[in-house]
């Protein structure tokens, strides 16, 4: 059976004055007021995405969720996490699911509660007291990803202007999100960015993503079943992971990815098209750097024109390949657990043509990308409006 | 509220991996090394990850290596700048502090192994410029 994202939700991202309820009873409430042919009753599966609600000292978020809807009719029923790509890993096991006959429908529901009033909570996703390395408080994400950058920039000429571009386009593009995290600066000039306060060289504040609060939901529904919920159906064409341990130690080299772009020919392969065939994509921007080795391993141009690629303007809304439409995780904020699927809510926006401001003329295919740890775990997906 | 620990388990008791800080107590700076496959590992273990046994030996590394790449990391305003890297030791990768001032690092310069004693006995290890 063929899957089918037939309905999106969003909860607004950013400092919100909520809880993991709250969070969470908005976004399902955006997807049955935009899913007008959605009934509780048809709900078979409930697959949520968090990355540590333990901060909030709380577990078991699925049964929490189903509570809120009042789900009656549920026969699966689960949490997923790989961090950063734990939205990608709800969604995969959605679609398993239903591919595996198991269910019909599926809600995925991403959330996460970042801002709380004491530090304590911030110091449990920071710890990495299994990681390789004994001062891991000090950097963590930042400085995992500012190695990464200060290799390519060495071994590819990248410059620090091309990793400033990728913050400008994505802060621009947020500005078009009604979810997006409410600002009241936004960098508009390279300068912006590189005036920012410096976080961990080469990158300064507006390098990297924000933590905030957020959730976001999606419909998953068997082919079968779709035409009862929307006239456009969005196909999961194709999907690729790979990861290759968890510790900064087990890179090889920080600058080429070789692992996504593994499992970026995998997703291509399975949906039996091309890179070029690509019109819009969404990817894990979670610091600048990251952003321009996507494109890429992800074949969007060859290796070490990442830089170039955003320089020339290709990547901006009405480029030959836009990226982060939505605004990414840089203009979007990160909410961890919501961010792999408000990406697939994007996508389908754009594939549907409901993306308003954003749109990107004819989307026929699109492609989300989200990693976790520092890049060394990586997860692609890959939607169309048609089975090739 | 007891303070959530912002260093590895080190004792005999949390962590089978006690030798490694024993050793780094004594000064030596030690990792595992399979006895099938024979491959040199970091961080140490207790299986290996190629062979899935648990035939490790305790080796000696070197207690210099070079800086393959750096980062200067100040996450919060006024705080002091603390420089992060990967030491290169042996075809390793090791991440770690590197004491060293911002005027003074600088790629592929020589590190040195520093061992650093925490309040409550434990170790842990940092690289600098002097010997
Ligand atoms: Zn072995």
């Amino acid at each position: 059976m063929k899957a089918v994202v037939a309905g999106w939700g969003m909860a607004k991202f950013g400092r919100r004055r909520a809880t993991l309820r709250d969070l969470m009873s908005e976004a399902l409430k955006s997807l049955f007021e935009n899913t007008p042919n959605l009934s509780r009753d048809d709900v078979e599966g409930l697959v949520v995405s968090s990355n540590a609600p333990e901060r909030s000292g709380q577990t078991n978020l699925a049964s929490l969720a189903s509570e809120l809807i009042n789900l009656e009719n549920l026969k699966y029923i689960t949490r997923t996490e790989i961090a950063c790509a734990s939205g990608h890993a709800a969604i995969r096991a959605a679609w398993f699911a239903i591919s595996a006959g198991m269910i019909d429908s599926a809600i995925v529901l991403g959330v996460e509660k970042m801002w709380l009033p004491y530090p304590e909570a911030m110091l449990i996703t920071d710890m990495e007291r299994e990681w390789d390395f004994p001062q891991f408080w000090y950097g963590r994400a930042p400085s995992g990803f500012a190695l990464c950058a200060q290799e390519h920039m060495k071994r590819y000429g990248t410059t620090r202007e091309q990793l400033a571009m990728i913050s400008v386009k994505n802060h621009g593009n947020a500005l078009l999100n009604p979810y997006s995290q409410e600002l009241r600066r936004r960098p508009k000039s390279v300068e912006d960015v590189l005036n920012s306060r410096p976080v961990s060289s080469p990158f300064n504040l507006y390098d990297c993503s924000a933590r905030v609060d957020g959730a976001s939901a999606l419909l998953i529904v068997g082919e079968d079943v779709a035409k009862s919920y929307t006239d456009v159906p969005v196909y999961l064409l194709g999907s690729g992971q790979k990861a290759i341990g968890l510790s900064l130690s087990v890179m090889k080299s920080y600058a080429d990815w070789h692992h996504l772009k593994a499992a970026a020919l995998d997703a291509y392969r399975m949906a039996k098209i091309e890179p070029r065939d690509i019109d819009v994509a969404e990817v894990h921007d979670c610091f600048t750097i990251a952003e321009i080795i996507e494109y890429e391993e992800l074949g969007f141009c060859k290796k070490g024109e990442g830089g170039r690629l955003v320089e020339e303007g290709q990547t901006f809304i009405d480029g030959d390949i836009p990226v982060n439409p939505r605004g990414g995780l840089i203009g979007c904020g990160h909410p961890v657990g919501a961010t792999g699927v408000a990406q697939v809510v994007e996508i389908l926006q754009q594939l549907r043509c409901e993306a308003g401001k954003r749109q990107i003329d004819g989307c026929e295919i699109g492609l989300a990308h989200t990693q976790g740890g520092i890049a060394t775990t990586q997860s692609i997906l890959i939607l169309g409006v048609s089975v090739k | 509220m007891r303070r959530f620990d912002q260093y590895p388990p080190e004792s005999e008791e949390e962590t089978q991996l006690h030798a490694f800080f024993q050793n780094l107590k004594n000064g030596r700076f030690t990792t595992t090394r399979c006895e099938g496959c024979g491959k040199v590992w970091w961080p140490p273990r207790t299986i290996c990850p190629n062979c899935i046994t648990s035939n490790l030996e305790w080796v000696e590394l070197p207690k210099n290596g070079r800086l393959k790449l750096y980062t200067v990391c100040q996450r919060e305003k006024g705080v002091e700048p603390v420089v992060l890297g990967i030491v290169e030791i042996g075809g390793l990768h090791i991440p770690s502090k590197i004491n060293a001032s911002i005027e003074e690092i600088e790629e592929g310069m020589e590190l040195f192994l520093e061992i650093e004693n925490l309040e409550d006995g434990r170790v842990i290890y940092a690289f600098s410029k002097q010997e």
